[in-house]
């Protein structure tokens, strides 16, 4: 295989707070090859998003990151602003959840596009003009001219969402993340917006890092996921793998915790879903041990509280599904 | 007694020139859990709203009980606002952040004079909290001090209170991480069994809705396009908004995802101050026909326990 356009090895974050150093990120390995599509999966607080903002030297003063991630050969991590803003665009693009609050609302999007484009390059007024509308009508936005004169608030979500893809395309990266990037859109919008990027893939081979709670989305775009528990893998495979003989604890309780939308059953007739007792812990305080053993429900070995398990390979599976956990054997073998 | 507990007919809520519902007749069945999806601003929240009255509809009519809710003077709203609850999407916004989690619990007894005296308030109030899963020992805490799904639970167990018949749940799990949405589904099934609640859940995923609901009812630009039972909805949906909608919802399993052959709408959704003639989701709509743009299709029949509007299943017109 070829080398990765992108690899994160033992990345952490730590926040520094009046209460000690809040541990948001410990230890994150992943790589990213060219025209893949990795899912980091994960809920709120579990360092998904503050991994990929560490990468671009997006985070305040008050963090602390450590380790490596090799972008295109050339280290990152504590690389300074102008170098980052160089890679920042034009070889890793980003796409977050909110585009009306990452839009500039009294901007039109022609200058949007134009600052994004002009960062990289120099280009005339005219050249930025026609390179911005090739961009929209790229990202499918009809009547592209016209657009170039709106201000965010007169376009829809997604179309706004379209415009943050355009602008992300702008400096042509090798890399693209979007951060929960449909989350804030409706269902319909979202599987357009799903459909657009799975096409820009395609015709730029870009490698795409997909940040996301929701497992169908992964189920769907993902050929390699990574699940995320208290700054931490806790388990990664190929995609098939992971929701075929999910080994870890914590990812067999978020696939049960999930309704089945085509369930023959009528509701009435329908199992409780399966919970997870308690809340992810505080950054702050984390566990000894496995961070998530205070709510798993296995937990039978005594090293759970002592002792982080490491990712090792799942027994009887491709080697690079691996997962956390001292039951993975046992788990995946049911 | 009927068995239907809220009744709208041609219900209309308009904000200046914003038809945000726009003729909706609908039954929900005492007993029963009445889904209502819909994606951002297609009426869902104004309608579970206005059938509270909530909001001042601007024109038809709502039954509560046989009651005419619409019509109804102070005392019998008094009345009302008992019998029905409403558990919102942000419990951190819904609740006072200044009071204590067993003052916002307790506040609707005071207002419906129920549990009368400083004991008795107490001890319904630890009740209430039991019920809902938290621990009665922590009410005198304020809402920061919980987690989201916590301070949900907080928000259920006041519209509990009044011990309602009716509760509009709008998006009541939006909020929460998947883990937390799961406890809070199962939380809100089990109370309306144990309590023979009757709910609205009003919500745009569909599959939480289809793991609670009995019925469903599909809006777009302020219409029920299809209503019917939750098996018959998702299974064999009768409206083509429906189905790409029911289409576009991703399952967690990969091999079905790659396969699937999503219906993928072109377009926005239409302005609810200037919808489309005739059927409103023409302009979206990949079956679109002759009569969609001069007639306005009205909910009809299309199986058992299942109705939509469309022009597919006979032309009709309002």
């Amino acid at each position: 295989m070829t080398a990765p356009v992108l690899a994160v090895d033992d990345l952490h974050v730590a926040f520094r707070t009046r209460r000690g150093p809040a541990r948001v990120v410990n230890g994150l390995s992943f790589e990213l090859h060219a025209g893949r599509t990795l899912a980091v999966v994960g809920e709120s607080g579990s360092g998904k998003s503050v991994s990929s903002l560490a990468l671009l030297g997006l985070l305040p003063g008050t963090a602390d990151v450590r380790g490596s991630a090799v972008f295109d050969g050339a280290e990152l991590i504590g690389r300074s602003e102008e170098e980052l803003r160089k890679v920042r665009g034009a070889g890793i693009g980003m796409v977050f959840q909110d585009p009306m609050t990452s839009l500039n609302p009294v901007l039109t999007i022609e200058r949007q596009i134009g600052e994004a484009l002009r960062a990289h390059e120099k280009v005339s007024d005219d050249g930025v003009r026609s390179r911005a509308a090739e961009l929209l009508t790229e990202v499918g936005i009809p009547d592209a001219k016209a657009r170039l004169r709106a201000y965010p608030h007169q376009l829809s979500g997604g179309m706004r969402q379209r415009v943050m893809i355009a602008i992300a395309l702008a400096g042509n990266p090798r890399v693209l993340i979007a951060d929960e990037a449909t989350t804030a859109l409706d269902v319909t919008v979202q599987a357009q917006i799903l459909e657009l990027i799975e096409r820009l893939q395609h015709e730029h081979g870009m490698g795409v890092v997909w940040i996301t709670h929701d497992l169908g989305v992964v189920a769907g775009i993902a050929d390699h996921v990574v699940v995320m528990y208290a700054g931490r893998c806790v388990e990664e495979g190929a995609v098939d793998e992971l929701f075929g003989r999910p080994a870890h604890p914590y990812t067999r309780g978020l696939l049960g915790a999930l309704p089945v939308v085509d369930d023959p059953r009528p509701a009435r007739e329908r199992d409780e879903l399966v919970t997870m007792p308690g809340l992810p812990p505080d950054p702050a305080d984390l566990p000894p041990g496995c961070a998530f053993h205070p709510r798993c429900p296995v937990r039978a070995d005594a090293r759970c509280a002592t002792e982080p398990p490491p990712l090792l390979s799942v027994p009887g599976s491709a080697a690079e599904h691996r997962a956390a956990t001292f039951y993975a054997g046992e788990v995946a073998g049911r | 007694m009927s068995d239907v507990l809220v009744r709208a007919s041609d219900l209309r809520v308009h904000f200046g020139p914003v038809r945000a519902v726009d003729g909706v007749d609908l039954e929900v069945r005492r007993g029963e859990t009445l889904g209502l999806v819909g994606e951002s601003g297609c009426g869902k929240s104004t309608l579970g709203n206005a059938l509270l009255r909530l909001v001042e509809p601007t024109g038809g009519t709502v039954e509560f009980d046989g009651l005419d809710v619409t019509a109804a003077g102070r005392r019998e709203l008094r009345a009302l606002r008992r019998r029905t609850a409403m558990i919102f999407q942000d419990p951190y916004a819904s609740l006072d952040p200044r009071r204590t989690v067993a003052e916002s619990i307790g506040e609707p007894l005071a207002i419906h004079r129920l549990h009368r005296g400083r004991a008795a308030r107490r001890s319904r109030v630890g009740e209430l909290m039991e019920v809902v899963g938290l621990n009665p020992d922590h009410g005198g805490r304020y809402p920061h001090e919980f987690s989201g799904g916590q301070r949900q639970r907080v928000g259920i167990a006041r519209a509990l209170a009044g011990e309602p018949d009716f509760v509009v749940c709008d998006e009541p799990i939006a909020s929460l991480d998947v883990s937390v949405q799961a406890q809070v589904v199962n939380l809100l099934v089990r109370l309306q069994r144990e309590f023979g609640l009757t709910y609205l859940f009003v919500s745009h995923d569909l599959a939480a809705v289809r793991q609670v609901a009995d019925r469903v009812a599909v809006m777009y630009l302020g219409r029920v396009v299809e209503i019917g039972a939750g098996t018959s909805v998702s299974g064999t949906p009768a409206h083509p908004y429906t189905e790409a909608l029911v289409s576009a919802v991703p399952v967690p399993e990969p091999t079905r995802e790659r396969t699937r052959q999503r219906i993928v709408l072109t377009g926005d959704v239409p302005s609810p101050a200037d919808p489309p003639s005739g059927c409103r989701f023409r302009t979206r709509c990949p079956k679109v026909f002759e009569p969609c743009p001069d007639h306005d299709p009205v909910l009809q029949p299309t199986g058992p326990e299942q109705a939509a509007a469309c022009h597919l299943h006979g032309v009709t017109d309002r």
